[in-house]
């Protein structure tokens, strides 16, 4: 299609409007990346509307500017707040405390230096000794990485061997058993109310386990993508292999809410499909 | 990688005007919501406030819910702002998203099928129409300009961009296919542009 054609086929409205799909959106975007008469089409569409606006007070508007700002206020206040309270650097006392006000030093410099002496020689011995024993470490680490090295070559045989297949991680008990991971039970809606996913969500490392249990394959082109649900805004939590038993994804960290898990296509969105959420589950506090 | 030359100024048309030289408007605004700067709240506002809140009101159908979720929304938008990844889509369509989204979310609240439930289907539907305000010079300037639009592309423009009608309802309305919709709000804004810039 040459850009004339893509122009005149009312595509433009569509989007200045906001009426297309949030695919057919991302199209046009890309379209006018690469052709700049389309992005001036646009632009100038925008415009218009604008000034149209400007002329029709009467037509139904957004709350005022001053209205917006004054109901920010208090957010505004808090984030400074939030800022001020973030952790500041160490300061240092910029002049040192005199050590000559503590102690007459002309009186007391050989006792000091004697001190010092014995003090070196201490910490020699025990620098001596510790050099030993990092040596008998070493060699027991050595050994370790030959034992690891060894696993590594069987795994990457068994990957080669298995390449045509999924893999699969079995759920690691540990994972599943540790007091500090939250388990959330995500359960199917509407598109497939079959689907039962269970997330783990590592309080401390923030780390986040899938473990699914049921999930449609999905159509073609198209991937699931998980969802961190904090202050009403979905975090992107980054797509997922539905083959996969257990995976883990992203870390997340703040006041979740809620995970969702939506149909995107493959490569995932910055905003979810709320209309094909497949799954929901609540953060129990 | 752009590079940012910092603009000091509470007046956002200005800061628009100035940036419109050297840097992309979407970038500044996209560089200000990265920094949670408020002063991008403005920028929006006065670039897609009015798309934005017929986003809003196509779903909710109410001026008022859909007032409150707009303003809602400018605030969360200015919060997360540093979410937005510029490589899955622009600006627009992420503002759009994130609007769509919440006047989703509004219609499956509780107060809002309570609405639902107790207001006549014109209350919910219908959007009100603003009281009239004075115009400013500038403004009335426009008004005149738009005398020379005809009162049917008035109207249909006035549905599709102000009064949150989806193309379905204004065939509805209208009595006329939808693909007829779609090539008259097409005719219509390629007139207006023709007559603010006669």
């Amino acid at each position: 299609m040459n850009v004339e054609d893509y122009i005149a086929s009312g595509i433009l409205e569509s989007y200045v409007n906001g009426s297309l799909s949030e695919a057919e959106m991302k199209e046009v975007d890309e379209m006018a990346e690469r052709f700049p008469e389309i992005q001036s089409e646009i632009d100038q569409i925008q415009e218009s509307l604008r000034d149209y606006a400007a002329a029709n007070p009467e037509l139904p508007k957004p709350p005022a500017l001053e209205e917006i700002m004054a109901a920010v206020k208090p957010s505004v206040h808090a984030m400074e707040e939030e800022r001020a309270a973030a952790p500041q650097a160490p300061q240092f006392p910029t002049k040192e405390p005199s050590i000559q006000s503590m102690l007459p030093w002309k009186k007391y410099a050989w006792a000091a230096a004697a001190v010092l002496l014995v003090g070196f020689a201490a910490v020699n011995i025990y620098l001596l000794n510790q050099v030993n024993a990092l040596k008998g470490e070493l060699a027991g680490f050595q050994s370790q990485v030959n034992t690891l090295q060894q696993t590594n070559d069987y795994i990457q045989q068994q990957y080669v061997a298995n390449r045509q297949q999924p893999v699969v991680i079995e759920p690691h008990n540990h994972i599943v058993a540790d007091p500090a991971s939250l388990e959330v039970t995500m359960t199917g809606l509407d598109p497939a109310p079959e689907s039962e996913i269970k997330l783990y969500w590592h309080t401390q490392s923030h780390d986040i386990y899938l473990v699914i249990q049921d999930l449609p394959e999905p159509p073609k082109d198209h991937q699931y993508q998980l969802w961190a649900i904090i202050d009403e805004v979905a975090v992107d939590a980054g797509v997922f292999d539905h083959h996969l038993k257990m995976q883990k994804l992203r870390n997340i960290v703040g006041q979740v809410s809620a995970f969702r898990v939506t149909l995107e296509e493959k490569g995932g969105s910055p905003t979810p499909q709320v209309e094909r959420t497949y799954a929901s589950g609540q953060v129990k506090a | 990688m752009w590079k940012f030359d910092p603009i000091i100024c509470n007046d956002p048309s200005t800061i628009l005007e100035k940036v419109s030289t050297t840097l992309s408007q979407e970038q500044h605004i996209v560089h200000l919501l990265k920094k949670q700067d408020q002063r991008v709240i403005e920028l929006i506002y006065t670039r897609y406030s009015h798309n934005l809140f017929n986003v809003i009101l196509r779903i909710v159908k109410d001026q008022g819910m859909a007032q409150d979720v707009f303003q809602e929304t400018i605030i969360k938008i200015w919060k997360k702002g540093h979410f937005y990844d510029r490589a899955k889509g622009s600006l627009y369509t992420w503002l759009v998203s994130i609007c769509k989204h919440a006047a989703i979310d509004k219609t499956r609240s509780r107060e809002y099928k309570q609405a639902i439930r107790t207001a006549a289907p014109e209350e919910i539907c219908a959007p009100v129409a603003a009281d009239p305000h004075k115009l400013n010079d500038q403004q009335a300037h426009l008004k005149q300009m738009l005398t020379n639009l005809p009162a049917h592309q008035r109207q249909i423009i006035d549905m599709a961009y102000f009064q949150g009608f989806t193309q379905e309802e204004i065939a509805h309305k209208l009595g006329i296919p939808k693909g007829t919709v779609k090539s008259r709000i097409r005719l219509a804004l390629n007139q207006l542009r023709k007559v603010m810039h006669a």
